[in-house]
């Protein structure tokens, strides 16, 4: 495996250079913040990096601060080297996003030993990744083939289904769709921690959008007993993505009929602020919990619902919406009152900037 | 002074996997780097710049620390200090002890490497 060092110091990084590619790393150093910045940016920097905290140039945490602020194609295992005797506070530096630190003169033992829990790290995180990308292309070509032919044998046009046999088949489809939703979200999570979130951007107005996105979870809502209503303000027209922007309304929609009480209504708006277009979804539902507001946006992460007290669906829904208005230079956000409901709001720029 | 005062010989080879050519090079670039850093030392002390003193302090420090040489080490760290905290009162003094433990070290290192790392 490669390693990247930073170390200013030339005896400590002679020693390191030498001392792990001993132990079989392949190995490239570099001797102040600066150049460890530009070898960090590199798309084939190593995924294994030592950072001397202390040196001329950018220090180690902050290295570790401007490199965790980006997605990043690959994880990355960050060690940092802190003097025995010194000032600096572990704390602080693995706050910063190192992942690790070696206090130095270094105990050969224990950096080995540090350096090897790195190396499986990194490893794991590349499984993780491939597996995750493989299962999810090797499952969702036969589902998409097995919905198409549900789709069909459901229309009738084979020729009429027993009574019975109805409500089985779309059973079946209802069920098949939503595994493809989840194997979509975790292929998006995928491509937004990898930072390949890649927008197809046109003109588009945005009424017709949150149409379509209202039409697409008309069902959803009246199985539910839920009204949808559209307050159709200003016309707006974005430079976007529509169809990502349109998996953000329906994503947003989607939660607050979720969370809404029997009879209630959702309340959708488009209207223009200084920050651009912004979509706002208002529901009558219990509110966001105030232990859960500050991890909403992470992903996995679910609150239950009130009917079933179960929670529903993958709990990646919001974190890929943050990841879609980011992408479009754009933010989410919500205002929430316990007992009142939540508004779920998302603002794009009218026009793309600095692309 | 003797050799074992100065540096630790067992710490000092675990720390370069018993490799003697390493710590040849090792000592080579001490001769190579400390003067130059002793000169800046002094260079900064005459200029009250105390924040060189402090970040020279660190990478000498960090320098003979590789040696196990405990003597050197908290001389520069006492530097290191001393530009951090904007006190150079002892500097100087500290230099002088910095230059003399480090030419010290380096005859005893010298002669360590010559028997063989014995």
């Amino acid at each position: 495996m490669r390693v990247l060092i930073a170390e200013d110091e030339r005896i400590t990084r002679r020693v390191l250079e030498s001392t792990l590619t001993r132990w079989g790393y392949e190995v490239s150093a570099v001797c102040d913040g600066d150049e460890a910045w530009e070898a960090l940016q590199k798309p084939d920097a190593p995924n294994l990096v030592v950072l001397d905290w202390m040196m001329p140039g950018p220090d180690g945490p902050t290295l570790c601060r401007w490199f965790r602020a980006e997605p990043r194609k690959q994880f990355t295992y960050i060690i940092l080297l802190t003097a025995r005797e010194g000032h600096e506070d572990v704390v602080a530096g693995l706050e910063s996003g190192a992942d690790d630190y070696v206090t130095k003169p270094f105990d050969r033992d224990e950096l080995r030993a540090r350096l090897d829990v790195g190396r499986r790290i990194v490893e794991l995180h590349r499984l993780k990744s491939d597996l995750i990308s493989v299962v999810s292309h090797e499952l969702r070509n036969p589902l998409t083939s097995i919905l198409s032919s549900m789709d069909l044998v459901g229309s009738g046009v084979l020729g009429p289904l027993p009574d019975k046999a109805g409500p089985l088949v779309d059973a079946a489809h209802r069920n098949g769709k939503r595994m493809l939703r989840l194997i979509n979200d975790l292929l998006d999570l995928e491509k937004i921690e990898a930072g390949r979130m890649d927008l197809e951007i046109a003109p588009v107005g945005l009424s017709s959008l949150v149409a379509q996105a209202l039409e697409g979870c008309e069902a959803n809502a009246r199985s539910r007993h839920v009204v949808l209503a559209f307050d159709e303000g200003d016309a707006l027209v974005v430079e976007a993505d529509a169809d990502r922007v349109l998996q953000v309304l329906v994503n947003l929609i989607g939660n607050a009929i979720k969370f809404s009480p029997e009879g209630g209504t959702v309340r959708v708006s488009a209207h223009l602020t200084e920050a651009g277009a912004r979509v706002e979804v208002a529901d009558m539902g219990p509110g966001i919990p105030e232990e859960f507001r500050s991890r909403i946006f992470q992903k996995f992460a679910q609150a239950r619902t009130r009917s079933s007290g179960r929670k529903e669906g993958s709990g990646l829904g919001l974190a890929i919406s943050q990841a879609i208005a980011e992408a479009h230079g754009g933010a989410i956000g919500f205002d929430t009152e316990v007992g009142r409901g939540s508004t779920f709001w998302f603002e794009i720029p009218l026009e793309r900037r600095g692309e | 002074m003797s050799a074992s005062a100065l540096f630790d010989s067992e710490e000092m080879m675990d720390r370069v996997g018993d490799d003697l050519e390493l710590l040849e090079e090792m000592v080579e670039i001490l001769v190579e780097e400390s003067p130059e850093m002793l000169a800046q030392l002094r260079a900064a002390l005459a200029a009250g710049d105390s924040e060189t003193v402090e970040r020279v302090g660190h990478a000498f420090k960090g320098s003979v620390a590789n040696f196990a040489a405990p003597a050197a080490t908290a001389t520069a760290f006492a530097l290191e200090q001393g530009g951090r905290n904007g006190d150079l009162a002892e500097a100087g003094a500290l230099i002088d002890r910095l230059q003399q433990q480090y030419e010290e070290l380096v005859v005893a290192l010298n002669d360590f490497v010559a028997q063989g790392g014995r």
